[in-house]
């Protein structure tokens, strides 16, 4: 869709001042703002024609809106999931590229920490499944690909929720394991590294599902149920 | 009526779609429209979230069930206008034939129960 010659100024006062604050707290495109204030005058206009007072008819054109806090978060979903599968697979691998040259640069050793990866991965899983279950865990993960809606899109969401704070707290409870055995072993140095390297990479690998992870898996479940809210 | 009986949330919400699609089927429409026509066809049972109609919109138009163009409203505001695709004709069918299932399993049903209540 092109652009076209852009529309006269706002004539209420009220629907610009609206329309200017929607836009600086959110990051709606010019053209859904436009289509909003199409929405909103021609709203404004019918209540006038019908004899309400253009104040009110102001206050009964935003409250039909519906809530403007859930409103923007669905316009901006909407957004991401307009990227395909291919370019968010290749987003992701943008991402992790600078750890694997950083984990290159020192040898890969010291990140590949099999114990600390291990404690994290394993409180996720069992963290989440406690939560939700095993079917509803494996249900999200699916619903991340395709229109297929094995679960709830609001449990899939849910899930990966749980799992963002879930792997923050690995993170820092594998440190803490790692801090503890480092003082209880101060006088014996050769068990400071191991000790150590626990506490350094349980927290990266905390970090990565977290932030790598989970995050982005939350906003690759479809819109399924998110329709739900027009209601 | 005094008393309007307002469809439930998740009722509301399954039908927007095919509700859309059967609107766009008739004609051009914009979102507006589409609200009024919504309300005006249900004698007002359907009441939507009207904002949460344009990422619905959006969400057609990324899946190719409608397209969209941008044109003028009356009075010079760009307004932009839904239509239907040929995918969005046959996901409309699709959607009617299982709206009508379910309604003529729950109708055969409620024929009987009337009979065996009097």
């Amino acid at each position: 869709m092109g652009a076209v010659d852009p529309s006269p100024p706002c004539p209420d006062p009220q629907v610009a001042a609206w329309l200017q604050d929607l836009r600086a707290r959110s990051r709606l495109s010019s053209d859904e703002i436009a289509e909003l204030r199409d929405h909103l005058e021609e709203g404004l206009a019918r209540s006038i024609r019908d004899g309400v007072h253009p104040h009110q008819a102001f206050a009964i054109a935003i409250e039909s809106l519906g809530d403007v806090e859930q409103l923007i978060p669905e316009f901006e979903r909407n957004r991401t999931m307009k990227r395909s599968m291919p370019v968010r697979v290749a987003a992701l691998a943008l991402a992790t590229l600078p750890i694997a040259i950083a984990g290159w640069s020192v040898g890969f050793s010291p990140l590949a920490h099999l114990p600390s990866f291990l404690l994290v991965s394993g409180m996720i899983a069992t963290g989440l499944v406690a939560s939700f279950g095993r079917q509803a865990v494996g249900g999200a993960f699916r619903a991340t690909s395709g229109d297929a809606e094995p679960v709830d899109a609001d449990v899939a969401r849910a899930v990966f929720r749980r799992g963002y704070q879930l792997s923050w707290a690995a993170g820092v409870l594998g440190v803490l394991f790692g801090v503890v055995s480092v003082l209880t072993e101060l006088s014996d140095p050769a068990q400071l590294g191991p000790a150590l390297a626990m506490a350094i990479s349980s927290i990266l690998y905390g970090a990565l599902f977290a932030e790598v992870g989970f995050r982005n898996l939350e906003h690759w479940v479809p819109m399924a149920v998110r329709v739900g809210r027009i209601a | 009526m005094s008393e309007k009986q307002n469809a439930n949330r998740s009722l509301v919400a399954a039908s927007s779609i095919p509700l859309v699609l059967a609107i766009l089927a008739r004609g051009e429409s914009y979102g507006y429209e589409i609200i009024q026509t919504v309300r005006a066809r249900s004698g007002g049972a359907l009441e939507w979230n009207e904002g949460m109609l344009y990422p619905v919109l959006h969400r057609l138009e990324r899946d190719r069930l409608v397209q969209s163009r941008w044109g003028k409203s009356e009075s010079g505001r760009r307004r932009r206008y839904y239509h239907i695709t040929t995918a969005g004709r046959a996901a409309l069918a699709d959607e009617r034939s299982q709206w009508n299932q379910v309604h003529s399993a729950l109708e055969s049903l409620c024929e009987g129960e009337s009979s065996w209540a009097l």
